[in-house]
């Protein structure tokens, strides 16, 4: 199954580790990703800008607006992604409870839609 | 060509035994595990089968994780544990050596140990020893699969904490842990007689592995219960040939070619459940062998004793009652006396406890066809087919909606 796990950290963490600190979070983060690799297990994974680079874009009446945003006040923000393949929803959990941004902030795991089986005729 | 996905489904549950023991940790295992059948994926198209691909796959899965405790150290620091453990063991010995046999069971013993509640014990059962994913086991219940996720994670953290051994406990402990052992197998070979999940009907390997398994037990520790249970798997898997046609489809007992049961195993069996039957208290896994057996013993379907599966039942009710034991019995009661006295007992089940029950309807809609009473069995059927969920028992039941058109 395909599952994506969301990388949710406080805005400002980075710039609060030492060199040292954010290089050895980084050689992590790589060998993580590159763990998944050699088990065959890794689809995709982007990092993402920060949520004031974000625009909102909507739709309502046929005319469509631009916004900022979302500066939504929460503590947590979204920073990047994962999608992995695992056995099942444990397993996609264990894996992940292994990556440094779960000690640092919180990884959500969800799993891709996987439209049922139509029923036979 | 080598078929690596067979392999996969017959060694999992063994090699994973394995390496829990080996390794001390489910989750660690379970990578090992991966690893192992990633390397199998890359050396065996090139190099051919070892001769114990069991074995080699143990090595494997062992070896990889030492390598990668070594390459990864900073990265991983919850490996510390393993760290630890595997320093504190002395070198196990040579895998071909080890006695690979019994991990399984080990396995078995520690899932079904009295400090976890019985939710945990069966959903981490299906999951480790079984094979099933969390998604599956929670389609079986009818939960979420968060809710599963949950009682499995906290299932192998309490085994951590309270450091539970993987082990098969010595003879004094057993009166108190078999119970739990015993259900477990009977689980294991439901799982596979019936699979919960998707296209296929039948997990042979699974029910071979409850055999197998029962087989174990009873050489450690032969008990009446233990016997009960090995007779009726064996009574079981006599008709296994019988049970699905060319399409995948199931075949019921009244229309399977009995020319083709396994008379050795019905002999084993019917043997066995004589035997537990001999050593009261009778276990409900005894009188559901001997029910087997007597279907077993009918060469032909008029042949079979009724009377006696009747009277069977009248006993299981006793060691197990519930509606479905009452169920089981109405469809025996309807053989021996006709239709309608299996309907005066099945109505008030279809209209209570069993009203969300498919086979319920089911049973019910067979014996209104029986009678000729058409519209009632079609109404029946449909409310049977509206709560099936497998495609092989819908396509039975549209057969049997369209021969009453």
């Amino acid at each position: 199954m395909r599952y994506i796990a969301i990388m949710h950290l406080e805005p400002g963490i980075f710039e609060r580790l030492s060199d040292a600190q954010r290089a050895e979070l980084d050689a992590n983060t790589g060998g993580f990703d590159r763990d998944l690799q050699a088990q065959g297990r890794y689809i995709h994974a982007e990092a993402l800008e920060g949520p004031a680079s974000a625009r909102l874009v909507r739709v309502r009446k046929g005319a469509a607006s631009f916004t900022d945003g979302p500066y939504i006040e929460t503590k947590e923000q979204m920073i990047g992604f994962i999608m992995f393949e695992s056995r099942d929803l444990n397993d996609a959990i264990t894996t992940f409870a292994d990556h440094p941004f779960a000690k640092l902030g919180a990884v959500e795991i969800r799993p891709t839609f996987d439209p049922a089986v139509p029923p036979p005729l | 060509m080598i078929d690596i996905d067979r392999i996969y489904r017959d060694e999992r549950g063994r090699v994973l035994a394995s390496l829990i023991r080996l390794l001390g940790s489910f989750e660690i295992a379970e990578e090992a595990l991966a690893d192992a059948f990633l390397a199998a994926a890359r050396d065996w198209p090139k190099n051919g089968v070892p001769a114990n691909p069991r074995a080699w796959l143990v090595s494997a899965g062992r070896f990889r994780t030492i390598d990668r405790l070594r390459q990864t150290k900073r990265v991983r620091p919850l490996t510390t544990d393993l760290e630890r453990h595997l320093q504190s063991e002395p070198a196990p010995p040579e895998p071909e050596a080890e006695p690979i046999a019994d991990d399984t069971l080990r396995l078995i013993f520690t899932c079904c140990h009295p400090l976890l509640p019985q939710d945990q014990q069966v959903a981490l059962t299906l999951r480790e020893v079984c094979g099933l994913t969390t998604e599956e086991i929670a389609a079986a219940f009818l939960t979420k699969p968060p809710t599963i996720a949950q009682r499995i994670v906290r299932a192998k953290a309490r085994i951590r904490e309270a450091a539970l051994p993987y082990e098969v406990p010595g003879p004094q402990q057993w009166p108190d842990r078999l119970d739990a052992v015993l259900q477990t197998l009977y689980l294991i070979f439901s799982e596979g007689y019936s699979a919960s999940r998707g296209d296929e009907v039948i997990r042979a390997e699974l029910c071979l592995e409850a055999i197998r398994l029962a087989r174990l037990l009873r050489e450690l520790h032969p008990t009446a219960d233990g016997d009960g249970l090995l007779a009726l798997f064996l009574l079981h898997q006599s008709r296994a040939r019988t049970r699905v046609d060319a399409n995948g489809d199931i075949v019921l007992l009244e229309d399977q070619d009995r020319a083709f049961w396994d008379r050795d195993l019905i002999a084993e069996g019917t043997a066995l459940a004589q035997l537990a039957f001999a050593t009261p208290p009778i276990s409900r896994y005894t009188i559901e062998a001997l029910i087997a057996a007597t279907h077993a013993a009918a060469r032909e379907p008029e042949d079979t004793d009724w009377r006696r599966i009747v009277g069977l039942y009248d006993l299981l009710l006793e060691a197990e009652p519930g509606p479905i034991t009452e169920l089981n019995r109405a469809v025996a009661v309807a053989m021996r006396d006709g239709p309608e006295a299996g309907l005066a007992l099945i109505a008030p089940l279809v209209e209570g406890p069993l009203s969300g029950f498919r086979l319920a309807h089911g049973a019910r809609a067979d014996l209104l066809r029986r009678l000729g009473l058409k519209d009632e069995a079609r109404q029946a059927y449909e409310r049977a087919l509206a709560l099936s969920t497998q495609a092989s028992e819908q396509r039975l039941i549209r057969s049997r909606i369209a021969d009453l058109a």
